[in-house]
């Protein structure tokens, strides 16, 4: 009988890899417990998962009316609903994502202190939960967009692409919050303000051309959100701006860094995290 | 063959004592002046240990003794401080019943995950689903949400879970105390069938002395974090019980906590436990008479002099009932010593363990002398009963009271 794949070194405060081999053999848990995330969260509520588009809903229609007010057009010639709606729906799979997973190693605290998995499935889980809700009001992003008689080019093909490039920035901006709250709690408390702020330095309730002014875009492009979302609009709406390489070169730079550098950070906080929850 | 599965080699766990902020850089400007090395605590010290595949091991010690911190640097939970740990095998750990388990999912939902998080893949959770729901008796409420079931059915499909776990190395800590004695004796019998029958390597911390008996042939003796004794079981129980001494002379010992928390003006110098009839000293069966006798000596002299006594629910540290009496009115002379007793004829509690705290102080007790409790390693007080109706094993009393059927 053979143990060699099961067999483990304990040592103290070394870091020994990221441990993604491991990772993957507990797939399997992380898919439960983003399941467990959205069953939960849903249970004894009248209107259930329609909570998950009821959100984006709202947003767009706060939107709707304070645009009207003001009178700017912040969509450009591109139908202001379907538009706002996508980017609503794409923050909030963003905003969630990152307050969820960036309290995840806390809020299951009696787990990490009882048994040993590996401490990433918890942010992951997370992530993935806020998968299964976008995949919801995706559903209802269709039905606005065939109610605008709106017709997808080729670039729909990039969608997918974009959307890649949203999870990514959501898990590495996750791993960080996560790692950080479980140090020190004074995270949880700024990460709502943080998050609202960040919705008006993003293009979520307007588009980046017919808005920010062109001198100062080389700045608001290092949002690597920017790049997301334009992108994404890119892909669904014909007529909306293309975004431009140098958005596009910026927000994988900074997603990258972000990812790999809070994989690092969230490996070395995971040893001691423990003794601290 | 090297049959060696766990190889451990100078283990420890250093712990900080108070509360510990995120940034060392803020600590260090802040505590510029404090010495760090007495915060410290070590809860595990210098363990060096090999345990053999198919061995069965017994983890025995006094509360803070180390076992738990041991067993949670094992099973890989926390990381030790300073040492080396070798693990050949899967392991599976139980520090707790019900670990994942989440009360707004059914019983089904709840084998899947609470399978998932110990370590177990889909597939052999699915092959395991039948056995794992009879071995509980909980078949008519596997799709009923957890949070609408008995305490006892929740334990029972918890721990089966648990039990059906199959790695190569098992790591269980104090998981039998809950429960009903039937369903113990089934886990035990269960867990029994892994060591002998399949050649599992186990790991077991427990009060119960007499499950560790029937289940390890080996048992290592933990004392304030070091590892005093490792042996064969009957001879390391015999060390445990020895040490555990019904007459504790409390001269000297733990002073220093002791200090640091009282005026110390007075200080208990033994304490005893009386009426026993039973190898573990500290161990009663309700009915009982327990006696607990007391000497002290005041170190200066006093205006007036009180003992109180609480006692306590050793899981959640809450207060169940108290003694409070003056030992004198008079001022107590410097250098006099005195003996009381405090006794609990025919004891009324329920089967559990009771942690006690023992206190000198002024007559109104708005000042502490001396304190004796858990932080200077008094032992519990444990009830041990063969009731089998886990209803009549709730709670902490069995009052006096009167039934009359019409």
């Amino acid at each position: 009988m053979s143990h060699g794949r099961y067999t483990y070194e304990i040592e103290p405060g070394v870091l020994r890899g990221l441990g993604l081999h491991e990772l993957w053999h507990y797939r399997h848990l992380a898919g439960l417990l983003a399941w467990r995330n959205v069953r939960v969260r849903y249970k004894q509520t009248l209107l259930g998962m329609a909570w998950g588009i009821l959100a984006p809903v709202a947003y767009t229609l706060i939107f709707l009316l304070l645009f009207r007010l003001v009178a700017v057009k912040a969509a450009g010639n591109l139908p202001y609903v379907p538009v706002v709606f996508a980017g609503m729906v794409f923050w909030q799979f963003f905003s969630r994502g990152l307050a969820d997973a960036g309290t995840s190693l806390t809020a299951n605290a009696n787990l990490i202190t009882k048994v040993y998995f590996p401490r990433l499935v918890l942010p992951l889980a997370s992530v993935l939960s806020g998968l299964i809700d976008l995949a919801i009001a995706l559903v209802l992003l269709i039905v606005l967009m065939f109610w605008y008689r709106i017709a997808p080019t080729a670039n729909l093909f990039a969608a997918p692409l974009f959307m890649l490039l949203g999870v990514l920035l959501t898990l590495g901006g996750s791993l960080w919050f996560a790692a950080m709250d479980g140090l020190f709690r004074d995270l949880r408390h700024a990460v709502p303000l943080l998050l609202q702020l960040a919705m008006f330095v993003s293009p979520v309730a307007y588009t980046t051309s017919a808005i920010v002014p062109e001198h100062w875009r080389w700045l608001y492009e290092w949002n690597p959100m920017v790049a997301c979302l334009e992108g994404l609009r890119w892909s669904l709406f014909p007529g909306a701006a293309a975004p431009t390489l140098a958005m596009v070169t910026k927000a994988l730079v900074v997603t990258s860094v972000l990812l790999v550098g809070g994989l690092f950070f969230f490996a070395r906080v995971e040893r001691t995290v423990v003794d601290r929850v | 063959m090297n049959d060696v599965v766990i190889d451990v080699e100078g283990l420890s766990k250093r712990y900080q004592l108070g509360e510990s902020s995120g940034f060392g850089l803020w600590r260090r400007l802040t505590e510029r002046n404090s010495p760090r090395e007495e915060q410290q605590f070590w809860a595990a010290r210098d363990l060096t240990f090999q345990i053999h595949r198919g061995e069965a091991v017994g983890i025995v010690g006094s509360n803070g003794a180390g076992k738990s911190t041991l067993l949670k640097m094992l099973s890989r939970v926390t990381s030790p401080s300073a040492g080396r740990a070798r693990i050949v095998g899967r392991v599976g750990t139980i520090l707790e019943v019900g670990t994942g388990f989440h009360p707004e999912l059914t019983g089904r939902e709840n084998i899947f995950l609470s399978g998932a998080i110990l370590g177990m893949r889909k597939a052999e959770v699915e092959a395991r689903f039948d056995e794992i729901v009879a071995f509980a008796g909980v078949d008519r409420f596997v799709d009923t949400p957890v949070k609408r079931y008995s305490s006892g059915m929740y334990v029972r499909l918890a721990f089966a879970v648990a039990a059906h776990l199959e790695p190569d190395i098992m790591i269980i800590d104090e998981v039998l105390a809950v429960g009903d004695i039937g369903f113990q004796k089934k886990c035990l019998s269960k867990m029994d069938e892994g060591v002998h029958g399949e050649g599992r390597t186990v790991l077991f911390v427990s009060h119960n002395l007499q499950a560790i008996r029937s289940l390890c042939q080996r048992a290592l003796l933990l004392e304030d974090g070091r590892l005093v004794a490792d042996g064969a079981v009957s001879e390391v129980i015999g060390q445990y019980l020895s040490r555990q001494r019904t007459s504790l002379d409390m001269r000297g010992r733990s002073m220093v906590n002791r200090l640091n928390r009282t005026g110390g003006r007075a200080r208990f110098t033994s304490m005893s436990v009386r009426d026993t009839g039973q190898a573990d000293q500290w161990t009663f069966r309700p009915g009982q008479d327990i006696t607990l006798d007391f000497s002290y000596e005041a170190v200066e002299s006093l205006d007036n002099l009180g003992f109180l006594l609480t006692i306590a629910a050793a899981g959640t540290g809450e207060v169940i009932t108290s003694v409070k009496e003056v030992l004198s009115e008079q001022t107590v002379p410097r250098g006099a010593s005195g003996e009381f007793s405090v006794s609990f004829p025919e004891n009324r509690f329920r089967p559990g363990e009771f942690a006690l705290s023992v206190c000198l102080g002024n007559g109104d007790f708005s000042a502490f002398e001396d304190i004796l409790d858990s932080n200077v390693s008094l032992p519990h007080l444990s009830i041990e009963s063969d009731e089998e109706d886990f209803h009549l094993r709730l709670g902490f009393f069995s009052p006096k009271y009167r039934f009359v059927r019409e």
